[in-house]
């Protein structure tokens, strides 16, 4: 049920999420910030259930600053996307099963580049400048298609998320009310809930 | 689920000419029916003169082509030398009967040329190696291409030729199937170079 959705534009990546956790007809909280930070400049947002989706966002985290540790402080973003997804790779056929989450992985590179990653629960990978994972995917992808150009301003991409969640409002049965919002430039990440 | 091959959906054909050989996919990566990207690499670089086009579940394509990537970087290293496009395609056919019992969801088809003679075979998901016929197709939209290929296909196609009915064969294939499309990309190896033309296919 979680929604989690994201552009990339010329200079900068953003992933927004739905706040909301719920157990059956209960919502339990609505301020719940499903996109894990990786470092300075990579976000990655995490849809699944909770306890999935928090196992292997510690998972990525932790083995990704012990891959930095090791190798000299810095992965760039298609080196942690392929990472990511030799995770979900090697579980897929391993005792436990695959990762049961899907997720969206984006950032800026040292040189200013932004990319954004697709990445799915059986370790699909796609590098997409627009995309959204779960329920999203349905309401959201004509949305992002045609209102997305190349080299966006981080105003114009704002504008666009602002649209997006006013579309799952209206739209999706299950009322998602707060989002948080991440948005990843050269300088670092901002946060902000819409 | 329809079937694990079907899951993410896409095509691929290969062809072979004189002295040069063709090699074929469409763009689409998808989930069921929905569509994710349209512009999803399915054909890699192996040596300077093998290609291996992948079809089948996108993260086994993924996992593949970076096994084959490890041991022909592994097999320079050890020997230093070229590995010849006969003994890929033999060591492609090992590498997906060691998973005889949890095999790769994919269809490989490798092209290459070895002295200027054209080598073209493909498998099944566990290391059927077939490489006697002039053209092999695989993926979802592999019965629909055939026929285009039955009708199109002439020996000895000089690469220009080659081209246009390895395009012709995708183009019409894909556009009838539902999980493949979004585009197509042709790589034609010869001696010298390998080309890579886009293709236009019906954009559903």
């Amino acid at each position: 049920m979680d929604s989690i959705f994201g552009l990339q534009g010329s200079d900068f990546v953003i992933v927004a999420c739905d706040g909301s956790i719920a157990h059956s007809i209960l919502k339990i909280k609505e301020t719940e910030d499903k996109i894990l930070k990786l470092d300075d400049h990579k976000i990655f947002g995490i849809s699944g259930e909770g306890a999935d989706r928090n196992s292997f966002g510690e998972l990525v985290h932790k083995n990704h600053c012990l891959i930095r540790y090791k190798t000299g402080g810095y992965m760039n973003l298609k080196e942690t996307a392929h990472f990511v997804r030799s995770m979900y790779a090697q579980a897929i056929r391993s005792r436990d099963g695959p990762h049961q989450c899907n997720g969206l992985l984006g950032g800026v590179d040292q040189d200013g580049t932004p990319s954004l990653y697709w990445l799915d629960y059986l370790g699909s990978l796609q590098k997409i400048t627009r995309g959204a994972q779960g329920y999203a995917n349905y309401f959201l992808l004509g949305l992002l298609d045609n209102q997305y150009k190349p080299n966006l301003t981080k105003e114009e991409g704002i504008e666009i998320i602002k649209k997006c969640i006013k579309e799952l409002q209206t739209r999706f049965l299950i009322a998602q009310n707060k989002f948080i919002v991440k948005i990843v430039t050269k300088q670092g990440i901002e946060t902000f809930t819409i | 689920m329809s079937g694990i091959f079907e899951y993410n959906g896409g095509s691929i054909v290969g062809m072979k000419g004189k002295n040069c050989i063709a090699v074929a996919c469409d763009r689409r990566f998808g989930q069921q029916m929905s569509t994710i990207t349209t512009n999803y690499q399915k054909v890699f670089k192996i040596q300077d003169n093998i290609l291996l086009a992948l079809s089948g579940l996108n993260t086994d394509i993924h996992t593949f082509y970076a096994l084959m990537e490890k041991e022909i970087n592994l097999y320079n290293l050890k020997e230093n030398r070229k590995m010849k496009p006969t003994t890929f395609a033999n060591l492609v056919a090992s590498a997906l009967y060691e998973r005889r019992f949890g095999p790769f969801f994919v269809t490989p088809i490798v092209a290459g040329l070895e002295n200027g003679k054209p080598i073209l075979a493909t498998y099944d998901s566990i290391g059927c190696k077939s490489d006697l016929d002039d053209f092999q197709v695989g993926g979802t939209g592999g019965n629909y291409i055939y026929g285009a290929c039955e009708a199109f296909f002439k020996p000895d196609m000089s690469p220009e030729e080659l081209e246009e009915v390895i395009g012709q064969s995708l183009v019409s294939g894909c556009d009838r199937d539902a999980l493949s499309g979004w585009g197509g990309v042709v790589y034609v190896l010869t001696e010298q170079k390998i080309t890579v033309k886009i293709l236009k296919t019906k954009q559903t």
